[in-house]
């Protein structure tokens, strides 16, 4: 993608939001609303620079603890979907609790973490690996059932074992699905810290909001809204640019 | 150069086929598909297989690779009984079945891989040398969606080609090319198979490309498919296209379409 069509994509969304941060704007100062109701853009981004220094170490902390999550919830996802591929039994009898799993909310399941697991660092990490493998599983073995008929009776013919398809063939070709699975799960995962941080902790963007909460800080709950914004757009941008690493073998037409 | 053990005496059989039987099971009513089907292949012979279309040639092709265990029978490589094991032969399918995220010179070792479990890897020097005599120099580092439909299926070949195993099994490879590629990658297969006499047996329709290439011709019946009728194909190797005129030429593709069309009528007569 050269300069001038990443331009193109790029600014007719861009200028969607310079127009709706305008209205807004001009809405509080219109109808003079109150700063603890809704604070204006102006009011949110002076807040962002006062607390700036306060609001790194949140920050840090549930970057930490996402990417932590993150990475243990995609790799249980990858392991799950191998596992549930390699044996159908497993998988007719697991796929459909997984899937109906999906129905208990994270957020009702996490006090019963803190119960078990104490206040540490363990039941958060529960909360974001649970919210996080449930998109890779499911694209990884969507990926790898989908694999080519052709290419598939090519390597039986050629006597390949198991293992070979597997490495050379299945993995590789699911590559582009699982990929779009832990898209999902990068962002799910900001989401998945930030719950964990509101049910208990003392450090983080979603300690940081409760805090806030209480004492009516409305302009600093959009400053930790924004900041988890931006993270989470960090965090797809990222796998993005992975995926376009990986998939490069494709061609242009047909990437998207 | 072709890296292979030393061509054996031209008369030992590689692949033998014997007396198979396959009937498949559709909704509890038998269908035959494969009766008593026998044929032989020697170290360095071109073997064809010609017959209508779903007469079941590609279920004798996964019998001979292992995949499908036959009802009755037997297949023997070099005298011994291989009947449904898998890894004997190299194989040219009939899609190219290129994988998209290998390059061209990551796809052409990949049978030769597997077959080596990884034991040792082919010096690049030499693949480049093969890329070469199949017309794919320059294309190391492409991905396949950047060649040609006749060069991938000249990549698909040379795969089949680089694996150790002696018998190459082509199963229809260019049915899927126009007219004009498909007559250039026969003088190009007549080629290399020249130079390297591996021992082959191809599937297709065409009769040209079944006389052009093979020195024995296997003539199959419609479905279930049987031996009809075997030709040996007369003409002294190395052949060039200029045969495709000769006189004898012509006289056998009218013998083997005469025997086809009657396959056809007979198949519409009886209503199958």
């Amino acid at each position: 993608m050269n300069l001038r069509s990443l331009w193109n994509s790029i600014w007719p969304p861009l200028v969607a939001v310079i127009l709706f941060l305008m209205i807004w704007q001009g809405a509080t100062t219109w109808f003079q609303i109150e700063k603890w109701i809704l604070p204006s853009p102006v009011d949110i981004g002076r807040e962002a620079a006062a607390g700036a220094t306060g609001l790194w170490g949140h920050t840090l902390a549930t970057l930490r603890l996402m990417l932590m999550g993150f990475a243990i919830g995609t790799l249980v996802g990858l392991l799950v979907a191998f596992t549930l591929h390699y044996v159908p039994f497993l998988k007719k009898s697991l796929y459909p609790l997984i899937i109906l799993s999906q129905n208990v909310p994270t957020i009702a399941l996490a006090p019963l973490l803190m119960i078990w697991f104490g206040f540490g660092i363990l039941p958060k990490i529960i909360v974001i690996t649970l919210v996080c493998f449930f998109p890779v599983a499911v694209a990884a073995m969507d990926g790898l059932m989908r694999t080519d008929r052709a290419m598939l009776d090519y390597m039986r013919m050629i006597g390949a074992t198991k293992g070979d398809i597997f490495r050379k063939l299945e993995v590789p070709y699911a590559i582009p699905s699982i990929l779009s699975g832990v898209k999902i799960a990068a962002t799910y995962s900001v989401m998945g810290a930030v719950i964990a941080e509101w049910i208990g902790a003392d450090k983080g963007i979603g300690y940081y909001m409760m805090l806030q909460k209480s004492s009516f800080r409305t302009d600093k709950i959009f400053v930790a809204i924004a900041i988890i914004v931006a993270i989470s757009l960090t965090m797809f941008a990222c796998v993005a640019l992975l995926e376009k690493w990986l998939v490069r073998y494709k061609p242009a037409n047909d990437r998207r | 150069m072709s890296g292979h053990s030393p061509t054996p005496a031209r008369s030992a059989v590689a692949l033998e086929v014997q007396h198979i039987n396959k009937t498949f099971r559709d909704r509890r009513k038998p269908v035959p598909v494969l009766n008593d089907i026998s044929l032989s292949v020697h170290s360095g012979e071109f073997v064809s297989i010609i017959g209508p279309s779903g007469c079941g040639k590609s279920t004798l092709f996964h019998i001979i690779g292992g995949l499908t265990p036959p009802d009755q029978g037997e297949v023997l490589l070099r005298g011994l009984p291989v009947t449904g094991q898998r890894g004997h032969i190299s194989y040219v399918p009939q899609q190219p079945a290129l994988f998209p995220w290998r390059t061209v010179e990551d796809n052409v070792v990949l049978a030769r891989d597997i077959a080596a479990r990884g034991s040792e890897r082919l010096p690049r020097s030499e693949v480049q040398g093969w890329l070469e005599k199949a017309g794919l120099g320059g294309f190391e580092k492409a991905y396949p969606h950047m060649l040609s439909g006749g060069m991938q299926q000249r990549a698909s070949f040379l795969r089949g080609l680089m694996a150790p195993q002696e018998v190459m099994c082509l199963d229809e490879p260019f049915s899927a090319l126009d007219a004009l590629t498909r007559s250039e990658m026969q003088r190009w297969l007549l080629e290399m198979w020249e130079e390297n006499k591996r021992a082959v047996l191809m599937i297709t329709h065409s009769i040209d490309e079944a006389l052009l290439l093979s020195d024995t011709i296997y003539l199959f019946s419609n479905r279930p498919a049987s031996v009809l009728h075997t030709i040996k194909v007369p003409f002294p190797r190395p052949r060039r296209e200029a045969i495709m005129e000769d006189p004898e030429f012509i006289r056998l593709k009218r013998e083997i379409s005469d025997r086809m069309a009657e396959q056809q009528r007979q198949s519409i007569t009886t209503g199958k």
